[in-house]
């Protein structure tokens, strides 16, 4: 089947998800994303940076330097108090969005 | 909120380690794209095909290097810095243009902004708290500076009968011996009575005030110095404070030193202040003349203040004093009229004008130079750059050239404003009296950004409205200027012109005033003459006694000089006195007029030039009671016959009969006040009250004569003070130092405006004239010729200036009235001065069009077509 791609403003709180199952690089939030959607969701890699350096500077991320389990060095970011109470309203709003969708594409049938 | 607050935070921080993050985030995206490469590897690709593949899975480097600088929020660093080395780059390539705001800056508005806030920051701190309240007791209502001098006794029963309706403070003068390292023999002394600081809300620079404890019998002689002196005596040595000070032989400890300015009404006004603590003496009411200051009580209005205070003359007066204050009740006069508003008025108003005209200047410089950049700035929209870039590129330009214009007006203020400051009052004692106040230094930045901003503003507004179509449209040259543009640009010109001949006029008409004032006629003759007044100090023997033998004395040290054609003694009334109607006359009709007696000897007519109509002057043999009278006074007394050998009856009961032997010119004493009545009396009749010594030259002074004299007195004797060695001509600087000052300002005002001016014309016709070069080739090459251009060039200048002149003579009636007070003779249409503003205004036109004008003469039509 054919990739989807991200819904705008949904970018953040799909890493932040996945994110708070633990600190991360870059690379494997990458790979967790398209593993847990199973290959449907299109995503320019290189798009998230700039979306991991503007939730780092709203507090919702902090980032670190390490080494990867490959033995290479990569930046780890991690899920702050802040951020797991932005994915909580995040995901919240998304179920919301989820259920009016539903409501009407099933009211229209 | 807490979330922005942190980001804004956390991106200031990024700001100061950007390098360090930029290298992060290089890392960062490298290792995740080797991590892709190596994936895509062991997935079977080739490296050079994993390489893409990675690339393209994780998409345009350039543009996410990009956004993710924009996420750390400091590629707007970059970008302002390569903006700033554009627009320097921009600057110096339009010179003209940027000298030309500067100078509109630094001369217009920042002069203008320093010269409002001293007037301002004058009216604002000077006046004291509630002045409304605060009022001088006057003689007459007539608007001239004598009005408000009073006596002693005047004083005296003020306190004592008028305290339900008023608080009073009295200050007296004295001339008085100073004897100190640095500074003048004498100075003026003021006495100022009890609570004179706290009346004014006075707080001395260093120091105290005087104290209730300082007016008290025996307690010690303090003194309060005012600015300028202390200064001039203890260099602004902050350590001044508990030295002493000789006045008139007596040790006076120094306690306080007033600030800059004039804190007292300008009345008060002296050198140095000490306690007054003498008693009137009813029996010679003329011996203490005081300045006599009155607050009114709550609840208590002028009117009601008045009517009680036109009571009875003063307990205890003499019969020849009592028709004086009779005549002269005292009267309540608005403080207001001696705080110089109408020379501060002035001076603000042409500041603000200057400043609009700079400001519009700035403006119509910021138009044009948009309209010349149009295309740049089309084609950079075009390529995708914003509004906001190309505004920024503006903000970047203004900003640099008002920098620059702060930062000189800065200098100036540092190390030239002292000198222009004294240049402008006149004054070389206040070199160094200008410090610039951090009120001052907010009015500069305030009044330059606010000049920057408006022609930033206007730029943008014009800016919004660019169409890229038009503007790129090959041979456009009209730089995306519409009609409505163009006439408002005009607008500006004219009204740049406008404001620029309101200046020149008031500076014209003061001007003018003050040529008539230097040839007023005051009755006699002022060329080639000296005065000599002295003031003899408390306790100098000849301080109440026949005064002709010491004067006989001082003559026989003078008289051997060749320079000295004649001299004459008297009592003094010619400049700068002012009329003291303190002789009674009993007029034929039995009514009293208040005249001047001003006792002469026999050679004051001709040593003075005082011109005689009838008669001859006093002959001055002993116990010969003759007068010789004025014209209007002769005409008063004797309306209908010749007074010569009349009888005048001069006293309170008409005591004294004098015969009439002379009528002279009548004679002016002061600018402003009206002739008074006089009359010239022997000299033997009052020989204690001498005082003057008028020296008749044998041509003109050689420079420092007067000085010589002043060290011969000196010489002769060491304590009397000579108040005055002057050329009489030189006495009236003094009475214009008001009219000077303003007319100082005014020049300087007219002269930048007249300049930015002419500057703002300059570059509006050339800029106009480059603009329809197309227009003017097609016209040749339809038939007209160069001449026809050239005129047709010349024209439309002149089109703007005559609006200006019209305008702005019509306006100019406005500052005149502002200045109506200072204004001698002169009203606010003179045909003289305005003929002179036309001319000026003219040879600008001429001046700025001309090159303009040449160039459009030379348009090739044949170049220009081909071009096209």
């Amino acid at each position: 089947m054919p990739k989807l791609d991200l819904l705008q403003g949904t970018l953040d709180m799909l890493v932040l998800q996945v994110l708070s199952g633990g600190p991360m690089h870059g690379w494997g939030i990458a790979q967790r994303l398209q593993l847990l959607s199973k290959n449907t969701l299109q995503v320019e890699e290189g798009s998230m940076y700039p979306a991991m350096y503007r939730m780092e500077h709203k507090g919702w991320i902090t980032a670190e330097w390490g080494v990867s389990e490959n033995n290479r060095k990569a930046k780890f970011y991690q899920l702050t108090a802040e951020g797991r109470k932005q994915l909580t309203a995040e995901t919240k709003d998304w179920n919301r969005l989820c259920l009016a969708i539903r409501d009407v594409m099933a009211g229209a049938s | 909120m807490k979330t922005v607050l942190t980001s804004v935070l956390s991106r200031l921080r990024a700001l100061f380690h950007r390098h360090r993050l930029e290298r992060e985030m290089l890392e960062e995206m490298r290792l995740h794209l080797e991590a892709l490469r190596d994936d895509f590897i062991s997935d079977g690709m080739t490296p050079e095909e994993a390489r893409c593949a990675a690339l393209k899975r994780f998409g345009g480097l350039a543009q996410l290097e990009e956004r993710c600088r924009d996420e750390h929020g400091f590629a707007w660093v970059g970008q302002t810095w390569k903006d700033l080395r554009f627009t320097l780059r921009s600057l110096r390539q339009a010179k003209l243009y940027a000298l030309a705001v500067v100078l509109s800056l630094v001369f217009g508005a920042g002069v203008a902004a320093v010269a409002a806030t001293f007037t301002l920051w004058a009216f604002a701190t000077k006046r004291p708290w509630g002045a409304e309240r605060l009022f001088l007791v006057g003689s007459s209502q007539s608007k001239t500076p004598g009005q408000w001098v009073r006596w002693g006794v005047d004083f005296a029963e003020l306190q004592a009968r008028h305290t339900a309706i008023a608080d009073f403070v009295a200050a007296g003068e004295f001339l008085a011996k100073v004897e100190v390292e640095r500074g003048p023999p004498f100075a003026r002394i003021t006495q100022l009575t009890p609570g004179c600081f706290e009346f004014f809300g006075i707080t001395p620079r260093l120091g105290r005030g005087l104290r209730a404890a300082d007016y008290l019998p025996g307690a010690k002689p303090v003194v309060v110095i005012g600015y300028v002196p202390w200064l001039r005596i203890f260099n602004g040595d902050e350590q001044a404070l508990g030295r002493t000070l000789r006045i008139d032989g007596q040790d006076c400890r120094l306690v306080g030193v007033l600030d800059s300015g004039s804190p007292f009404p300008s009345v008060m006004t002296g050198h140095f202040y000490v306690p007054y603590v003498g008693q009137p003496d009813p029996g010679k009411p003329f011996e203490q003349r005081m300045i006599i200051a009155a607050r009114l009580h709550p609840g208590v209005t002028p009117l009601q203040a008045n009517a009680r205070l036109a009571l009875a003359p003063p307990v205890g007066l003499g019969d020849d004093a009592r028709p004086f204050f009779a005549a002269h009740p005292p009267v309540l006069v608005p403080i207001d009229r001696v705080l110089n508003h109408d020379v501060n008025n002035a001076i603000l108003v042409g500041g603000v004008l200057l400043y609009l005209i700079a400001c519009l200047n700035v403006v119509n410089l910021g138009l044009v130079r948009l309209l010349a950049r149009w295309r740049e700035f089309a084609i950079r929209l075009s390529l995708g750059g914003s509004r906001r870039q190309v505004m920024r590129l503006l903000l970047l330009e203004h900003g640099i050239l008002a920098s620059v214009a702060v930062a000189l007006l800065l200098l100036f203020f540092r190390h030239g404003a002292n000198l222009v400051f004294a240049a402008i009052t006149g004054d070389p004692n206040l070199r160094n009296a200008f410090f610039l106040e951090p009120f001052h230094l907010c009015c500069i930045f305030g009044g330059t950004a606010l000049a920057i901003l408006t022609a930033i503003v206007v730029s943008a507004l014009r800016l919004r409205r660019v169409h890229l179509g038009a503007a790129l449209k090959e041979g456009d040259s009209s730089g995306g200027e519409s009609r409505r543009m163009k006439r408002r640009r005009n607008a500006l010109m004219i009204a740049q012109a406008t404001l620029a001949v309101v200046l020149m006029t008031a500076t014209g008409l003061m001007a003018l005033s003050l040529a008539r004032i230097m040839h007023a006629d005051f009755g006699f003759d002022s060329s080639q003459r000296l005065k000599v007044w002295l003031a003899f100090p408390r306790g100098h023997p000849s301080d109440a006694a026949d005064r002709r033998p010491y004067f006989e004395k001082l003559w026989a040290q003078l008289a051997s000089r060749p320079e000295i054609a004649g001299h004459s003694i008297g009592q003094d009334a010619m400049l700068p006195g002012s009329h003291r109607n303190t002789t009674p006359v009993i007029a034929p009709d039995g009514s009293v007029i208040m005249v001047a007696g001003c006792s002469a000897d026999a050679n004051l007519g001709d040593n003075l030039g005082l011109r005689l109509h009838s008669g001859r002057w006093l002959s001055n043999l002993p116990g010969t009671k003759e007068t010789v009278l004025t014209e209007n006074l002769a005409a008063r007394l004797f309306p209908a016959s010749d007074p010569l050998g009349r009888e005048v009856h001069s006293g309170a009961h008409g005591e004294t009969a004098l015969t009439v032997v002379g009528v002279v010119q009548d004679v002016r004493d002061t600018l402003r006040e009206p002739t008074g009545f006089r009359l010239f009396l022997p000299l033997w009749m009052d020989p204690s009250r001498i005082e003057t010594m008028i020296l008749r030259l044998a041509g003109p002074m050689r420079p420092k004569f007067d000085y010589e004299i002043f060290e011969a007195i000196r010489g002769f004797d060491p304590e009397v003070i000579p108040a005055f060695v002057s050329p009489i001509q030189e006495l009236l600087q003094p009475a214009i130092s008001r009219e000077l000052y303003v007319l100082r300002a005014l020049c300087g005002f007219a002269g930048i405006g007249y300049v930015l001016a002419l500057v703002a014309l300059f570059a509006t016709t050339a800029y106009t004239v480059e603009s329809r070069m197309h227009e003017y080739g097609i016209r040749l090459a339809l038939g007209s010729t160069p001449r026809a251009l050239r005129l047709h060039v010349l024209g439309q200048g002149m089109a703007c200036a005559l609006y200006g002149l019209g305008l702005g003579t019509v306006l100019a009636g406005g500052l005149t009235w502002l200045m109506r007070e200072l204004l001698f003779q002169t009203s606010g249409f003179e045909p003289v001065v305005s003929l002179v503003i036309a001319v000026l205004l003219a040879a600008a036109t001429l001046l700025a069009s001309l090159r303009a004008a040449l160039r459009a003469g030379r348009a090739n039509p044949a170049a220009l077509l081909k071009a096209e």
